[in-house]
């Protein structure tokens, strides 16, 4: 209360009315434009009566679920704003105390005591909403796995083509599950700059590690998926955490000098892991990843050869490269403990 | 549901003639599901000078389900308007409704698509055809004649 009064006071009779106007105002639900009953808050801070917002939630069965106020998506189930409720019970019990039995407030008031007990009927039998929330899901995207939108309940693939830009008819083609947030291609969520031209360069198979490729920032592409293809599953599962990485580098395409030092580096990090006290690499992979380290570090070296390309490495693994397979297939046991590190010894070279 | 549109009612009348420019009204205070609006056409139209009467029909789910608005059959030339029927095709109407909006919102929605047709979602296939082709002047010239010739003056 110590801050209120100079508040008030500050503000002047006047003013100060028009402040209480404005908060009463703020109170009023948007759809049924009476004092919110059960006031539930959306995830964009909009506050709507329970049955008000339960009713516009379940107006439609294969729509995506909107904010009525903004049209933000409402992908997961909006809580109860305690406070406002609290508000609104004293406003109301005001009310009440000036007004005759037969009142329009007396009626709002039992009204409100009528709907909380609904709510909270339907929050301990997990129907809240009519159970819209329960009987949806959220489509999920993960970078692993090629960045193809999935259905959150049964993993079918789902089509963004399918579905056009304002979500009518989100239902999974599969279990038929109302799908609540917008599917978009994953190229376009990301905002990552993936650029879909060289997703499209790539082979199945190399695709699966263009995230780790990504990380790195550019261009040595068949070196990194040649070294990362057979081990993929080995990459730690934080796709989200992968995702915020690749914007550090996936931006901008790094020229020759840079893209060298960066893999030189990469691969003497690599080492020093192997090395550890935890790795019992024996001493031939060793002496072969040095050899790695050699072809590159005469590539950098040598500036008028081109950047180590695709061609460049293809040519060369049968002998003279080892290719990440192989290294795999011969020291299967560290590979698992080995890639968490380095994802994040590489991503703070990018920074 | 109903109480919602006695609440706009109420509110019209409180607020008086001048905050409603389109004369929005109920066909019968006792019956709140129909209701009638007048358009005056929008300056710089072809429209302009031509006042336009518009139904509006207020569902049971109102405000979940918006209000359906109709012009009388064959009186209103325009490319988002079917000719034979008067349905109008506006998507704050339809897929874009929410609940936040109210009967006088639907009816100046569809005042401003007097002034801006959208010829991407027609049901007047001539008109649209002609505005997307840019013959501004045929388009105008067709829309007067209809006006002309329309019962509503």
């Amino acid at each position: 209360m110590t801050r209120v009064k100079p508040i008030c006071d500050a503000l002047g009779k006047k003013r100060f009315k028009k402040v209480c106007e404005n908060l009463l105002e703020c109170c009023v639900c948007t759809i049924c434009h009476e004092l919110m009953s059960v006031p539930m808050m959306v995830e964009c801070g909009h506050n709507y009566c329970y049955t008000c917002l339960k009713h516009w939630l379940t107006s439609n069965e294969n729509t995506v679920l909107k904010c009525p106020d903004c049209r933000s998506v409402v992908s997961h189930p909006p809580n109860m704003n305690m406070f406002l409720d609290h508000q609104l019970k004293y406003i109301l019990e005001m009310l009440v105390k000036n007004a005759a039995p037969d009142s329009e407030w007396v009626a709002i008031l039992a009204q409100r005591d009528n709907d909380m007990t609904a709510y909270r009927r339907d929050a301990t039998s997990k129907n809240l909403f009519d159970g819209v929330f329960v009987n949806s899901t959220l489509a999920v995207t993960d970078m692993d796995d090629d960045g193809i939108p999935r259905c959150g309940n049964c993993h079918w693939e789902l089509d963004p083509d399918d579905v056009d830009d304002d979500g009518d008819d989100n239902v999974c083609p599969h279990c038929h599950f109302r799908i609540r947030n917008v599917i978009r291609p994953s190229r376009d969520t990301e905002g990552t700059g993936v650029p879909p031209a060289l997703a499209d360069d790539y082979s199945e198979g190399e695709y699966e590690s263009i995230t780790v490729e990504m990380q790195r920032g550019g261009n040595q592409r068949a070196s990194e998926s040649d070294y990362e293809s057979g081990s993929s599953e080995d990459r730690p599962r934080g796709s989200v955490y992968d995702l915020e990485a690749q914007d550090s580098g996936s931006g901008d395409e790094p020229h020759d000098d840079e893209m060298d030092s960066d893999l030189d580096s990469f691969i003497e990090n690599d080492e020093e892991e192997t090395d550890g006290p935890g790795s019992n690499d024996n001493d031939s992979t060793l002496g072969r990843r040095k050899r790695v380290y050699a072809v590159l570090d005469a590539d950098e070296s040598d500036s008028q050869q081109s950047s180590p390309d695709s061609d460049f490495y293809e040519h060369n693994s049968a002998d003279e490269f080892v290719s990440g397979d192989s290294l795999d297939e011969q020291s299967p046991d560290p590979t698992g403990r080995r890639r968490g590190p380095r994802v994040a010894l590489v991503l703070s070279d990018d920074e | 549901m109903s109480q919602r549109v006695l609440r706009e009612y109420r509110r019209l009348v409180a607020a008086g003639g001048a905050a409603n420019e389109s004369n929005l009204h109920p066909t019968d205070p006792a019956d709140l599901t129909h209701w009638e609006a007048t358009l005056e056409g929008p300056q710089g139209t072809p429209y302009e000078g031509h006042s336009f009467p518009l139904r509006v029909t207020v569902p049971d789910k109102y405000p979940t389900l918006p209000p359906s608005v109709c012009f009388p059959k064959r009186t209103m030339p325009h490319p988002n308007v079917k000719w034979d029927t008067g349905e109008v095709c506006l998507d704050t109407l339809a897929g874009g409704w929410t609940p936040v909006m109210d009967l006088q919102y639907a009816v100046m929605a569809v005042r401003r698509l007097l002034a801006e047709p959208n010829p991407e979602s027609p049901l007047n296939l001539e008109l649209a055809a002609l505005s997307r082709l840019g013959d501004h002047k045929a388009y105008d010239g067709i829309i007067k004649y209809r006006l002309a010739h329309s019962s509503i003056k």
